[in-house]
């Protein structure tokens, strides 16, 4: 997108002054406002200005930032923390095929360990423990902060073993001494029989009729884990229609991997049919077959 | 790559400048890396497209010749200082802006929408939705470069 000095006024001119300009100007400057980017010309662009800058972190954490393949930053920031709880994916149909260890690299120095796990992984985390529902799951550890091993063996990130994501049967993590540590464990485990899975199937959705105005952050679609009978919205946490970082369906799809889900959604005075009609559609795209609608 | 093409598109809607643009969110990633931050999964976009609408708007308030002339005084990139106009934006469009209006700035600028689907969202025209994002952008503007 070419900027000259006459094209940024009228960009300008065309938001303080929008009447003066027709409906294909307009459309025009949407256009070229939201077209892609070359992400490859931006790579390059920013390797050559910054080439000869020492102080610079290394070009691969960039690159990877920058074109955002599973983006991972690890801080060192309170332990409770540190073990990036990453999604992977809860679409996938599992995580056995991948290797259960990767070492994440800055330059050439290993800053880090990727564990990757399967369903039916006991996770022991401080006092809570429980056993993973999600089909695939990913715990990253900081080597700086974190000391990592292996069936009792401390785990030399140079030279990971080459295990499935299915060889793990569970991880205790925790805090000792001031550091914190992952016991990863694969050989066989006795699991309690009272232990929990780590997905509560049952939620409650309360759909608004107008937007709080004083929300932090506003929508017209809540959620709130288990089933409640509430509709103000304060009761609630934010959640969106259609939105990336935030969406009611990561909150569906979860919900629909356990058979006996339960979802209740609160219908409050004035929800158009509209909206009514998008959520039944969105519960059935996600597989959520059991679910209520409650008017208010 | 989803992430970086909404910043960019934010930082447009801004800047209108692709340089510029390109730089804040570079600056960005940069911050992050050097920190060393932590993103996670569930809400790194929304930090990503506040960062760079905050950057922006605070690079407008460095703009000392705003018009007519690619001059403007360097921002101080100083991210641990923040300023606290910056997150009175939330507060500010909350109490300055209709109902609707405050809907589509938080779609462009919180979800990264582009103008599409935003007309979708809201069911109107994507001219419409350039007129109250323009109106928004304005008072916004006027307020941040006082």
């Amino acid at each position: 997108m070419q900027t000259p000095d006459k094209k940024k006024l009228m960009f300008l001119d065309m938001q303080e002054h929008p009447e003066k300009y027709s409906e294909e100007q307009i459309e025009a400057m949407m256009d070229e406002l939201d077209q892609m980017p070359d992400i490859g010309t931006a790579w390059q662009k920013f390797e050559q200005n910054n080439h000869q800058n020492a102080s610079l972190p290394s070009r691969n954490w960039w690159k990877a930032a920058a074109t955002f393949i599973g983006i991972l930053m690890i801080s060192g920031i309170a332990f409770a923390a540190v073990h990036i709880l990453s999604p992977s994916n809860t679409k996938n149909a599992d995580n056995s095929e991948q290797k259960m260890l990767t070492a994440v690299h800055d330059g050439d120095a290993i800053v880090a360990i990727v564990v990757n796990f399967c369903k039916g992984t006991w996770i022991q985390n401080g006092d809570d423990s429980y056993i993973e529902e999600h089909p695939a799951y990913s715990f990253g550890f900081r080597l700086k902060s974190t000391t990592v091993k292996l069936d009792g063996m401390e785990l030399d990130a140079h030279m990971l073993p080459n295990l499935p994501a299915s060889a793990l049967k569970k991880m205790e993590i925790g805090r000792k001494d001031g550091r914190g540590f992952a016991n990863l464990i694969t050989t066989p485990v006795k699991i309690p029989a009272n232990l929990k899975g780590n997905i509560n199937p049952e939620l409650t959705i309360l759909l608004t009729s107008v937007v709080p105005q004083n929300a932090t952050a506003r929508s017209s679609i809540y959620v709130k884990r288990g089933l409640h009978e509430g509709f103000d919205w304060k009761e609630y946490q934010y959640t969106s229609w259609s939105g990336q970082a935030e969406n009611v369906r990561k909150y569906l799809e979860e919900v629909a991997i356990s058979k006996k889900h339960h979802v209740r959604i609160n219908i409050c005075k004035g929800v158009s049919n509209k909206h009514i009609d998008r959520i039944k559609k969105i519960m059935e795209e996600c597989n959520v077959t059991n679910y209520e609608l409650i008017q208010q | 790559m989803q992430h970086y093409a909404k910043m960019l598109r934010v930082a447009r809607t801004i800047l209108y400048d692709e340089q510029e643009s390109e730089d804040v969110v570079s600056d960005i990633f940069e911050h992050l890396l050097h920190k060393q931050t932590v993103l996670i999964p569930d809400t790194e976009e929304r930090y990503l497209l506040t960062s760079v609408r905050n950057q922006c708007f605070k690079r407008l308030r460095h703009v000392s010749v705003p018009l007519g002339s690619s001059s403007y005084t360097e921002p101080t990139d100083n991210y641990d200082v923040e300023d606290n106009r910056l997150i009175d934006i939330d507060e500010f469009v909350a109490s300055h802006l209709s109902v609707q209006e405050q809907r589509i700035f938080h779609l462009r600028f919180n979800d990264g929408y582009s103008y599409e689907e935003i007309a979708v969202d809201e069911n109107i025209s994507r001219v419409a939705v350039w007129k109250h994002l323009s109106h928004a952008l304005n008072i916004i503007r006027q307020q941040f470069k006082k």
